[in-house]
């Protein structure tokens, strides 16, 4: 048997190979760099801890063995990363706005955000975010996994808005501020302000039971999921609804089943119907549009419907403390940059949809003639919010004018994913616009 | 017409618009392939056609601002980073831009835009110099022409293998070639006088 310091020590040089193999290999959305060196900072710190660790001290040694065993376990899922995996224009998008929500928290220079890295998994249920709660070395890992199948599908990607929740959960002070003035205020009255009220209602109901560690910790992890569910609600817009309902309605039906992790579906679906018409979404102005009228009523009907059903055993949350909760994180969000979404002009929803059934991306490119007596003509690329391209797609998949044998879902998927990329294209043309200098006589 | 997204007037010539790099490459894979066989594209194993044009091409997809080297020899398929739709009675017609075409890059061969086509274009880069080439996503490589044709060509004839790309791929080479082509044995028995 080999020694455990020995072994640890043996394994750190392992290790280092293996960060240096991953050099090989091209990243994702995010520079080697950045992560060779948190990587390393993380292996020296941990490889100088086993030079001195006494081989008696079994305990400590098990430690460090955990805490190796993770760095490696992070450095592998790193290294098989792969850009071509996934939708990458996407990944940015994500990307920037989890780190707009980290920020918010860690008031500390831009060294300091966290690094996220993005895989790809099987299956269709994996959409997660790995957050580590405390970071080894100075900056913190995220790791980001889509379904692999999903590459192109960035309408269902929108339910990535609920992890990002967990996200914000990850940082102690920002979980601190969300708790007290956002989740206790959504469950106030409900059965889920004590593990005694859950079990209760769970014995009520289910007519089952939690023990002890089980309960307490069921009741935490429910209440998180009930806040990133009005989170990623609030932060997609209306495109995480059917995203939502897409995914859960193939995990369980009827929406009744529930787990130590997760609340019954129904209860959160009510709880999103709820929040729905707090906000407004479905009398908005823009339903008066009569393009965006039909596709936006068969894009709620089913949901509608669907909650009129539910159960009042299920209805769990009082829809005025879902007002007074979802008041409270949209002052939260509105802190964060551009993370609250904000509703399109319906003209500008009107465009992108129409562009869409037209198997085109969505255009931001106007072209107008200057005033005066110039003859020149100037150009604008208005931005699009990946949020407004996303409730565009939808609606493009609800409309009755789209031609289903033509525009598949793939399609409109894909014509999604483009507008994305043509929206990284402008910005980063006019983040690094310079003017060149008036000297090349080289034509075309 | 659709040509989207135009980053800036520069890009609009007299004749023109210029055509910008996408973001991903198809290199050939030199371990991946012996030579260019037809046989291998009229094969009706769906396996081997398949693995076969998989294996050819190495896929690259690189972001903005991030390089991707084209050495000397070699043949990329990389999309415009444009989207164009032409109306059934325009054709486009896309050539190097020659500020390119000096440095040694050339964009080869099939540079007629059907009318009525919608999509990405591919574009075949080579790279004729005696030195690697660093491309960039974004920048202006190529150049759309339109030319008015027959009301409707597009109707009459066959839409292209390529309508709706979103990214690069090889063609089928032998596409109503087949009976050229002299396949093995056992993978297809020979029908005289119908259309294979």
């Amino acid at each position: 048997m080999l020694k455990p310091r020995m072994f640890l020590k043996e394994e750190c040089l392992n290790i280092k190979r293996l960060l240096d193999d991953t050099l090989r290999h091209a990243y994702g959305s995010a520079k080697s760099e950045e992560f060779y060196k948190e990587c390393r900072a993380r292996l020296n710190s941990l490889s100088a801890q086993v030079q001195v660790v006494d081989e008696a001290n079994l305990a400590e040694i098990h430690t460090l063995a955990s805490q190796i065993n993770l760095l490696s376990d992070t450095i592998t899922k790193i290294e098989r990363s792969h850009i071509g995996e996934l939708s990458w224009p996407f990944a940015l998008v994500i990307k920037e706005m989890a780190l707009a929500v980290c920020r918010e928290n860690v008031k500390a220079a831009h060294e300091l955000d966290p690094l996220f890295f993005f895989s790809a998994n099987g299956g269709m249920f994996v959409y997660a975010v790995f957050p580590e709660t405390k970071a080894l070395s100075r900056r913190r890992i995220f790791n980001v996994v889509f379904p692999r199948s999903f590459k192109y599908q960035v309408l269902l990607h929108t339910i990535l808005g609920h992890e990002i929740g967990h996200v914000a959960y990850a940082y102690h002070e920002l979980k601190h501020e969300l708790e007290a003035k956002v989740t206790t205020v959504l469950l106030h009255g409900s059965p889920f302000t004590s593990p005694s009220d859950l079990q209760a209602w769970l014995v009520k109901t289910y007519k089952q039971t939690l023990n002890g560690p089980a309960l307490a910790d069921a009741f935490a992890r429910w209440r998180q999921e009930y806040f990133c569910d009005l989170f990623g609600l609030l932060i997609m817009g209306p495109s995480f609804l059917p995203a939502y309902r897409s995914l859960f309605h193939l995990l369980d039906h009827r929406g009744s089943r529930w787990s130590a992790t997760h609340p019954p579906t129904m209860s959160r679906y009510s709880m999103l119907q709820d929040a729905l018409t707090i906000l407004d979404w479905e009398r908005w102005e823009g339903v008066s549009h009569q393009n965006l009228q039909q596709p936006l009523n068969s894009m709620y009907e089913p949901m509608r419907q669907h909650v009129s059903a539910i159960p009042p055993e299920m209805r769990i949350l009082d829809p005025n403390q879902v007002k007074l909760a979802t008041t409270a994180l949209q002052d939260i969000l509105r802190r964060m940059g551009t993370t609250l979404y904000a509703h399109p002009n319906p003209d500008e929803l009107n465009g992108i949809v129409t562009a869409l059934l037209n198997g085109t991306p969505a255009i931001c490119t106007k072209i107008e003639a200057r005033r005066g007596k110039s003859k020149k003509r100037y150009l604008i690329n208005e931005p699009i919010d990946f949020r407004h391209i996303l409730f565009a797609g939808w609606l493009a998949i609800y409309h009755d004018a789209r031609d289903k044998d033509d525009l598949s879902l793939f399609k409109i998927n894909r014509l999604c994913d483009r507008s994305i990329l043509h929206q990284d294209a402008i910005s980063t043309w006019s983040e690094h616009f310079e003017r060149e200098p008036v000297s090349s006589n080289v034509s075309n | 017409m659709y040509l989207s997204p135009i980053l800036c007037m520069e890009q609009i010539g007299a004749i023109s618009v210029d055509l910008r790099l996408g973001n991903m490459a198809l290199l050939v894979r030199g371990s991946g392939t012996s030579h260019v066989d037809p046989r291998a594209y009229a094969k009706r194993d769906a396996h081997g056609t398949s693995r076969t044009q998989r294996q050819k091409f190495d896929q690259h997809e690189f972001m903005f601002r991030e390089q991707f080297l084209l050495h000397p020899g070699s043949l990329a398929l990389v999309p415009t980073l444009e989207w164009v739709k032409l109306p059934t009675n325009v054709k486009g017609v896309v050539t190097a831009r020659s500020c390119w075409a000096r440095e040694g890059l050339n964009i080869a061969t099939a540079n007629f835009i059907n009318p009525g086509y919608n999509g990405i274009i591919t574009l075949e880069l080579s790279n004729l110099g005696q030195i690697p080439i660093a491309l960039f996503a974004g920048m202006r490589i190529a150049q759309i022409a339109f030319h008015d044709v027959t009301p409707d060509a597009a109707d009459e004839f066959a839409a292209s293998q390529f309508q709706m790309s979103f990214e690069p791929r090889a063609g089928n080479i032998v596409k109503h070639d087949r009976s050229f082509i002299p396949f093995d044995s056992g993978n297809r028995k020979r029908t005289r006088g119908k259309h294979p």
